[in-house]
Parts: structure tokens; sequence; C-alpha cells
């Protein structure tokens, strides 16, 4: 049988996506993303360290998952915790004691690439040491414009002058028991695999090969198991930007005639939904709480060195809410990624219409029986916006659903309660008790410093419960957060919306049950939040798009859009926290208390993303974005006022709790909370 | 009913850690065990095994911890599983790198598999199916039978009684040893920690019923 397996770039602790070896962009926490590996049984893991500092970053204190240790051996046996498939490692390992450590954290495999080049007899030595098993050598392959294949080291950069066939023999030769076959030109181009080298490299050894680089569709697996002889296909990319890509992939091998394991969705041991210890995590709250009343706050205990930086077009900080890296130049991927866009001609705008066709004709209801999509709609300028362009420049019959959170402000509700009647389309909102939204709004801010997670995770949720409930298989969400905010993807991924992505990023880790028991609460108190079996996305083929991957997207024009044809309001007064009027209407804590936690806990706020934005589009001199967010960002809004009514809390227990979630990395104290700032 | 505690012989080169992450999610309590005197109080043993057979026999043998294992199981008939380098171990010798003794406990020969391009290469590394036979035994639930386990392996236990063989995959057009018992001395070629729900339902099993 054949194998089909994930690969995960790890650089500074995150997952990142890889273009061409040299750009990445950051996905994400790994732990969440081995989780959902182990839940749909892929056949191997491999992971790739490809960092630049020795030090990790995953030490939000916000958040669910977290772990320790600094350094990759530190990941390593928490990543083992999740891990019940094989799991080969690589990266920077130059001796067999390197080696050692990592087969002692969890690692099955290890896999060697640059130091087998410039120390062969590490392999040697390795192989007698650990089994020719457990030593994987990895060759990445530059094909020149002249056709020529060279070795290629140092992550792409150095070139050996090696010859991948003779090299690929003196490692089986030397010991290797395995090749993980990369091919530098084709990484993360999504052409498919070089097929020529693969098949090369596989009739010149007699050891397994692993054919890696350039897959971007389900059926670019398929050549390089068939006719490549490879004895396994493995990717990176693919598997971050579709939901359930592995099962999809595997079920496209299976279905192409490779023998493979069938496609299995579950894991009666391990669940999808992290299973939490209550006793752990009440005695954690109560922790917290503690040291709240105390005044034990880990920003003025420890003042950690750690120098901050900024992007050098727009305002946004190494230390922010949304994973980012920089370019040689200091611009964050979120302006990279904005300049593509930017650069995009009316013909690829065109062509991603087109596809964007194709996917409504493929979800369409076939006899006209059931609505051809979800729209989910908070009633803001780009629910709008969504809704106008499916039901009345595409014309197909949308289903809108609604998670109402109790927050809306007067203008909010107005917009939301006339959506139906404008576009003249069936609308579904979604009232959870407010008894139950005020337990989780103090939760909330408890655990994570936001009373917001509630509503997060009933939006991320609800028009996906709703649309499998309905069989529809197509939710359209409008714009993809981090993607535009901090390039999280490139437009090119045509990233589509994830159970990972909803955990990690909008829940931040806390699942649905992690509430239960908290307050009383039950699991049928929580069925808003309980999202559809990986079976029924499966069985459904439900997919979520974001209407941004293929329309050009502007908050600002779908502001005006909203209301000169279908009479949106914007609000009536001013936020406190940010320059803008038309967003996050449908929660008057969304541009307030919510995101005063952020200020508080990263040193920006709201008006730093409006104003990056502003300042991508250049519709915002820099300077003036600065201004804007040193004036904005450190306000103190009036409805932590109302907030503080509806749960029954007071300020300074509200100012204290805060306080425990302030990053030392950001924050000190002397006198008063200072803060790292961005200067001119 | 009570957590089984289940000793693990821990000669260093083995990965300890994804072995008793797998006990421990199917509800046993582990012990590493590095000297004579933790596996003398053992009651079900368990030898993971990553790594050469030659530099695991030396150690095994050097250490002393070979005669405690077999005391283990010959005087004291107290369980014994080995996993991959960990079953192989199990046999009378083996011929990687060189002919190096092993525990003797299930008699026969670990030797090179022979490959069979283009597709059967060694290491033989993937999943496989593997078959229970005639000879197994009741600890083993019939379910995994006909289910897929992880082997990554370059030598293969040939047992001298086919009666200790009792699951099987084949490899080219040869049926290799999977799994070898002989009383309550277990083995398996394949890897069940990393082998995901058959895996861990074979651990389980083991944790279980295996006394």
């Amino acid at each position: 049988m054949k194998r089909l397996i994930p690969v995960l770039l790890l650089k500074n602790g995150l997952i990142v996506r890889s273009q061409l070896f040299s750009i990445h962009q950051s996905i994400g926490n790994p732990m969440h993303t081995v989780r959902r590996l182990s839940n749909w049984n892929v056949d191997e893991l491999i992971l790739l360290d490809i960092s630049t500092e020795d030090r990790h970053d995953l030490r939000r204190d916000d958040l669910q998952v977290q772990y320790q240790g600094t350094t990759l051996l530190g990941l390593l046996p928490e990543i083992a915790k999740l891990c019940f498939m094989p799991l080969a490692v690589g990266g920077g390992i130059r001796d067999i004691e390197a080696m050692r450590e990592r087969f002692a954290a969890g690692a099955d495999k290890c896999v060697i690439n640059s130091e087998a080049v410039r120390n062969p007899a590490l392999l040697t030595e390795a192989s007698r040491a650990f089994g020719a098993q457990a030593v994987v050598v990895s060759i990445d392959v530059l094909r020149h414009r002249d056709g020529r294949l060279e070795v290629m080291i140092d992550g792409g950069r150095t070139p050996t002058g090696l010859d991948p066939l003779a090299w690929a023999r003196e490692c089986e030769q030397r010991g290797a028991g395995e090749i993980v076959l990369n091919s530098v030109d084709r990484d993360g181009a999504g052409t498919g695999y070089d097929l020529a080298l693969v098949q090369a490299v596989t009739t010149s050894v007699s050891i397994p090969v692993i054919a890696c680089g350039g897959v971007g569709a389900y059926a670019d697996f398929v050549p390089a198991l068939n006719e490549g002889g490879a004895s396994a296909a493995a990717a990176a990319n693919i598997f971050n930007f579709y939901e359930l890509a592995y099962p999809h992939a595997k079920k496209t091998c299976i279905d192409a005639g490779v023998a493979m394991r069938p496609v299995q969705l579950a894991n009666k041991w391990f669940t999808r939904e992290p299973q939490y210890d209550f006793q752990i995590e009440k005695a954690k709250l109560e922790m917290r709480m503690s040291h709240a009343r105390q005044g034990l706050f880990a920003a003025a205990q420890d003042p950690r060195e750690r120098k901050m930086r900024w992007c050098t077009q727009c305002l946004y900080p190494s230390l922010s809410a949304t994973p980012m890296e920089y370019d040689a130049k200091g611009l964050c991927t979120g302006c990279q990624m904005a300049q593509m866009k930017t650069d995009f001609g009316a013909s690829e705008w065109q062509r991603r219409g087109t596809i964007l066709r194709g996917i409504f004709e493929q979800a369409r209801s076939s006899d006209g029986t059931r609505h051809d999509c979800v729209i989910g709609v908070s009633g803001g300028k780009d629910s709008y916006f969504q809704t106008h362009y499916v039901k009345n420049v595409l014309g197909y019959k949308p289903l809108l659903v609604t998670y109402y959170g109790n927050n809306y402000t007067p203008e909010g509700e107005y917009n939301l309660r006339r959506m139906a009647e404008v576009f003249d389309v069936d609308h579904i909102i979604y009232k959870p008790s407010v008894t139950l939204l005020k337990k989780l709004n103090r939760l909330g801010f408890q655990i994570m410093g936001d009373m917001n997670w509630h509503g997060h995770m009933g939006i991320a949720t609800l028009p996906m419960k709703i649309a499998a409930l309905h069989k529809i298989p197509l939710v359209v969400w409008g714009e993809h957060g981090y993607a535009d905010l901090c390039g999280q993807f490139s437009m090119n991924d045509f990233v589509e919306w994830s159970y990972r992505n909803r955990l990690e990023h909008f829940g931040r880790g806390y699942e649905w049950n992690y509430m239960v028991g908290f307050e009383d609460i039950t699991a049928a108190d929580m069925v808003p939040y309980q999202y559809p079996s990986d079976q029924e996305l499966f069985d459904l083929n439900l997919k979520g798009i974001y209407l941004s991957n293929y329309v050009p997207w502007d908050g600002n024009a779908n502001s005006k859009l909203a209301s000169e044809l279908y009479g949106f309001e914007a609000g009536n007064t001013p936020f406190e926290r940010t320059y803008r009027r038309a967003s996050n209407l449908d929660d008057m804590h969304e541009n307030g208390a919510h995101d005063y936690m952020k200020y508080v806990k990263f040193g920006y706020g709201r008006c730093t993303d409006h104003a990056s934005k502003d300042i991508r589009s250049g519709a915002l001199s820099r300077a003036e974005g600065i201004a804007l967010a040193r004036h904005h960002d450190p306000v103190k809004p009036f409805d932590v006022q109302r907030w503080l009514n509806y749960v029954g809390m007071d300020e300074t227990t509200f100012d204290a709790i805060a306080d425990t979630f302030r990053d030392p990395r950001v924050w000190w104290f002397d006198g008063g909370w200072r803060r790292h700032e961005l200067s001119d | 009913m009570p957590q089984r505690i289940v000793t693990l012989v821990d000669l260093q080169i083995q990965n300890i850690l994804s072995v008793t992450q797998a006990l421990n999610l199917v509800g046993a309590r582990v012990i590493v065990a590095r000297d004579a005197a933790a596996i003398a109080q053992a009651d079900l043993l368990v030898l993971p095994g990553v790594g050469s057979f030659a530099e695991a026999s030396r150690r095994l043998f050097q250490s002393g911890l070979a005669e405690v294992i077999q005391h283990h199981a010959l005087e004291r008939q107290r369980p014994v599983v080995g996993f991959c380098l960990g079953m192989q171990l199990l046999g009378d010798s083996s011929q990687e790198h060189g002919e190096h003794p092993g525990l003797g406990l299930i008699p026969g020969q670990v030797v090179r598999l022979r490959e069979k391009l283009p597709d059967h290469r060694v290491p033989n590394v993937g999943w496989r199916t593997v078959h229970l036979n005639e000879y197994s035994t009741a600890v083993l639930p019939a379910v995994l039978d006909g289910a897929n386990f992880y082997h990554v392996h370059s030598y293969h236990f040939e047992v001298k009684s086919p009666s200790h063989c009792i699951g099987t995959s084949r490899f080219a057009d040869e049926n290799i040893a999977s799994i070898v018992a002989r009383g309550r001395v277990l083995g398996t070629q394949f890897h069940p920690e990393k082998s995901q729900e058959p895996g861990l339902d074979l651990l389980h099993a083991l944790v279980c019923h295996f006394r």
C-alpha cells in the first residue's frame, strides 16, 4: 500500500506555508493541525523545522493550547501526545546526538538534508546506531532552466554541484532507509510534481522514495505514485488550505486506482473535539482570579527583554493577535498579500469570477427544492455586499443565517432586520438564551480575556450547522480575516473554511465542550456552538468559500454600495476606538470592550487594523495612521459600563482580570502600565 | 477494573515516549525500567523498539537485563511483549550487521527481507494488512484480522515452528511474520503505538487481557 503524507513546516514554533523556499506565511499552532491529522488517520507525518530563531512563540496567555518549551525539542513531546501515526522530524540535524534527542522526544524517524551533503559519514553512523528505517534523507533538487538537475542545500539556497541520482544512490549505500525528494522550483507552485525527476530517482535506488513539492490539486498525487514509482506522496500547503483536504486527497488517489488504506474520518481513541480535564481547567481559572485579586500580573513581575518590531509600511506589530511574518525589507505578509491583490488586473478578476461561478453551479440545487447556498450574515456592510453579490449579481438563492449575540447597536439591529425584505430572501436569526449569553460573556472574559468568545464561535458554527442540516453544500463567507489582515495565505491558495481555523483562531482552542460544567452550563445549552461532524461535512462535500478570493473586496466600497443600493445605515455616533463608522455595528463590544482587551493584551487595537488596511489601499498615509492609532488604541470605551451591568461585575474586578492578560513582551509596570509603542 | 501497570524496558535507544503515550491513552499506567530491580517487580513487560539489533542486543546482555527478562518470562511465567525491534529481540539471533544473540524466547532467526522491485523495497515501510491465522490467541480480538498496521523494517522474524507465527502480512510473494507468540510471549513486527485505531485496539487488548 502506498502512503499519502502531510508535511508540516515549522518556523519558530508555528506552521508556515512556504513558497519557493523563501516566502513563509504563518498558518498557526501545530497542535491544532496535528490533532486534525490524527483524526483523519493520516498515513504518516513529516515535520520539518525551518526556524530562524531558537525561540518559539506560542506563549500567548489567552490560548487554550500552549506548551512550555522554547525550542523544537520542547514542542515535540507535546506533538507526540497527539500523534499516533509515524512521525518523521527534520531540520537542523547535524549529529547523532541531535537524532537521539529527537527520538527520545517522540520522533520515529529523522530527516537529514544539508548535513548529509556536508558530512555523508553521518548517514553511515546514523544507520548503524538507529537502523536504516530511522534515517531519512531529504534531497532538494533544483531543475535549472536548461533542464539540468542539481542538489541544493540550506533550504534551497546553496548549490552543491551534486547530481540527484548519484547522490540518491550514495545515500542508499550509506544506509539511508528512505528518500524524501523535493523540488525547489515547484515549491508552492501548485503545478504538480516534477514527474521525470521522481521517475529518475525511483528507478535509481531500491529504497522507498517519498515525492514532495508542487501539489496544487488532489489529482496531482496520483501520477507520482503510479507512473512515478514513488512509495509515498507528500505535500505541505494543500493540506492547510481546504477542509478535510487529507480525506478528499486520499479518496482521489483510491478512486484513481492507487492501493491505499481507506479513508477513515474518525478514530474512537481520539476525538475531534479536544477533551478537557474539568478539574484542571477549573483550577486554572481559579488561579487567574486569585492572581487578579492579589494583583499578581505576569507583565509586572516578569519584564522580558524583547524587541518589538513593526511593519515598515503598515502599523502591524510583530507581537500581534494574528500570526504574521516579515520579508527582508520588513514588509509584513499582510502588506505583501495586499500588494498582490492590488496588482491583479481585470483579467485576473475575471478568471476568478469564472472559478466562482463554477463553484456555484456545482453546489446549486439541481431540482430547485432547496437554497443554493448559505450566507452567514451579521447584518453589517459586508453581509449586504455578500448577499447583493450572490443574489443580485450571480443570481442564486441564498439562505441567510445570523448568530444573534444580543449586543447589537440600534443601527446594526435595523440593518439586520431589513435584509430579508430588501434582498427578498429567507433569513434565520438564531438567538441563544440570554442567561447563557451572560454566562459565556463572563466566562470568556475570565478564561481568555475575551467576552466575545461566544460570538466568534457562534458566527463560525451556525452557518455550517444550518447548511449541514438542510443539506446545502456551500457556505459563502466574506473575507478571510487573517489572510486579509496579516497575509496568512496567498491569494492563489483559494483557502477555504475549516474546522481547524474555527477552533484555533475563532475559539483560541476553546471548543464548545470546554464551557460545560462552568456556571452549571450543560452540553444541551451549547447546541448553537456544536459543529457538524467530519462525516457530515465529507458526505455533503460541504465547502465554505471566501468571496474575497474571487471578487475585489474593500470594506469602504462595500459600505458605500450597501447604503446606496439598499439603504444600509452607518453608525450615528462615532466609535471611540476607531475612526471607521460602518464596521462592527452588529456588536457594540466588538469595537468596544472586546477590542479594548486586544489592546490590553497586545498593545494595539482595531484602529491599528483599520488604519493598516487603509494605508495599504492608499486611503491613509502611514503618519496619519500612526496618529489615529495613537489616539484611538488606548481608549477605554463607555460600553465597558454596559457590559459590566449586563454580566454583573464591578470595574475594579474587570481591570484586575484584564491586567492578568497583559503580555510581558509588550507591557511593563512603572508607576503605571507602559508599552512598546510605534513611533514615526 | 484497576489500572494495569505496564513496565517498559528502556535501553535508551528506543521510542519510549511514543509507546508510553499510546499505553496511557488505552488506560495503562507506565513504568519505565532501566535496571534489573525495576524489571524484577514487573507484571506486563514491554520491549519497545527502534534501532539496530546489534546495539540493542549488546545493551541487553551487557547490562544483565537479558537474564532478568528471560527469568520474567520463563520462571515467573509473566507476559512479555515486543514491538518491532523488540519483537525481533524475542528470537534466537539476528543477522543484522553480523550475527547477534536475541533473548531466545521464541525460536527463530531474524533475517533480511528480500526486495522485489519496483514495488517491494527494503526497508519495508508503510501500512500492511495483517491476517490472524488459526494459531492466533484469544487475547487478540477478531476485529484485528484484516486490519492495517504500520510496518517499518529491513529484517524479519523467521520462526522455527509455524505455530509461533499467529499473524502474517504479505511482502513480495511471501507471507512474513507480523505477529509472533508463544505462551505469554508476544511480538509484533509493526508499531502498534503508531498504528492509530487498530494499533490502540491491540494495545488495549494486551493491557486488559494478556496475563
